[in-house]
């Protein structure tokens, strides 16, 4: 058992005594967390804003059912993911809204609108590539711990990995943000 | 090397986050444009990556979230101030609930002075006496075989009062038969010729116009 593991044992032990101290440290801890996963899976910061305290709600309700020998990230990251696609499940029954999109940007000529390409291109993705891509890229888990997330194969894991790098670069080729060669157009 | 075998090594490299490429691989990407063309598509979508991580907002609700944790602290905390009812415990309750209000109803109507055919079983049961529950499943019991007995008379007597006029008018064959001719005839090891009279004679004639009413293929086969 690693230290990262015991110190989580700890608070979550703390936390299911309800001390108010161990909830703060709680949040601290993985509220920034989990809201980036929402935030990239959802593209809409007051969707991830609420699927974030929900999943953080869900968790120490549930508490119980996280078992110590395993570390508990995966285990958070899972009922986060479950969150986005219920809450993506309820965004394709509703007509989409004006404005919960950023507006279409042909030629972007700075890092932060490069950065909002490739969300868009992520935002394309189907669920579970992009919920993937996310956790790789965004969360830094491994290949092993995303297989466990998302209780798949690491074969499927990689595949799907690949699949989603490989489908944003065609969607950035096709944007103009890249050309044929593979060089971005306009450098970071 | 050729184009697949490139494609899975770059697979593997890209589940374990390196980009150093094998001699091979580097021999097939300098032949092959389409592969070229993927490896420097990945370095640049690399860089990409690292701006988008860089990139993330941060959370703006923490003050919201803490408040909504403590809120719902009471249900999350093991030591609670009401034990949580679990489902079995809830169907015991509804159970127990049930047999409570039975025993009740089963009371109330011994106690009910209203005439009743199932509780109060002849002039010996007095209307305001309270019987214990055995007694009144036992009257329950007698009351309901009673009933079965009377409908069961009934039931016969209204047999004997049914016309027979228009089937010994129009079918002859359903003719009241003789004893005798009951014995010659194919059914003369029917069970119903020892029932007497008139019960053996009605069945017997039902037989015998159902016996009619077959088609002739039916009754004799064939060969």
């Amino acid at each position: 058992m690693n230290p990262e593991t015991d110190d989580d044992v700890g608070l979550m032990q703390r936390c299911l005594a309800g001390e108010e101290a161990a909830l703060r440290a709680f949040v601290d801890r993985y509220q920034g967390l989990v809201f980036a996963l929402c935030f990239r899976m959802l593209s809409h910061r007051q969707d991830a804003e609420d699927t974030t305290q929900e999943t953080l709600l869900r968790a120490i309700r549930h508490l119980g059912q996280w078992e110590p020998a395993r570390p508990f990230k995966p285990w958070l990251l899972a009922i986060a993911a479950n969150r986005c696609r219920t809450r993506l499940g309820q965004r394709s029954r509703k007509p989409v809204e004006l404005g919960d999109r950023a507006p279409d940007v042909a030629a972007p000529a700075e890092p932060q609108a490069l950065s909002e390409e490739l969300q868009r291109a992520v935002g394309g993705l189907r669920d579970d590539y992009r919920l993937c891509f996310v956790m790789f890229y965004q969360q830094e888990l491994s290949v092993q711990e995303i297989a466990e997330t998302l209780k798949c194969p690491e074969g499927t894991i990689k595949t799907w990995l690949y699949r989603a790098r490989k489908q944003i670069a065609n969607e950035l080729v096709e944007r103009g943000v890249v050309d044929r060669d593979g060089y971005e157009l306009h450098g970071l | 090397m050729n184009c697949t075998d490139f494609e899975n090594e770059l697979i593997e490299l890209t589940a374990a986050r390196t980009r150093g490429l094998s001699e091979a691989a580097r021999r097939h990407v300098a032949t092959c444009a389409d592969c070229r063309r993927s490896v420097n598509g990945d370095r640049a979508l690399d860089r990409m990556i690292a701006a988008w991580r860089a990139a993330t907002p941060a959370p703006t609700s923490r003050a919201r979230l803490v408040t909504a944790l403590l809120n719902d602290r009471p249900r999350a905390a093991p030591a609670r101030s009401t034990p949580q009812r679990t489902p079995a415990a809830a169907w015991s309750l509804i159970t127990v609930a049930t047999v409570l209000m039975c025993l009740g109803v089963a009371l109330w109507r011994d106690d009910d002075p209203r005439p009743n055919a199932l509780v109060n079983r002849g002039p010996e049961s007095s209307p305001v006496q309270a019987l214990p529950i055995s007694e009144s499943v036992a009257s329950l019991w007698d009351g309901m075989q009673s009933r079965s007995q009377q409908a069961a008379v009934e039931t016969v007597r209204r047999l004997e009062e049914w016309p027979q006029v228009a089937l010994h008018e129009t079918i002859p064959a359903a003719l009241p038969i003789s004893a005798a001719e009951a014995a010659n005839s194919p059914q003369s090891s029917a069970p119903w010729l020892q029932w007497g009279e008139p019960l053996g004679r009605q069945v017997g004639q039902a037989f015998q116009f159902l016996g009619d009413a077959l088609p002739e293929t039916l009754e004799r086969p064939a060969g």
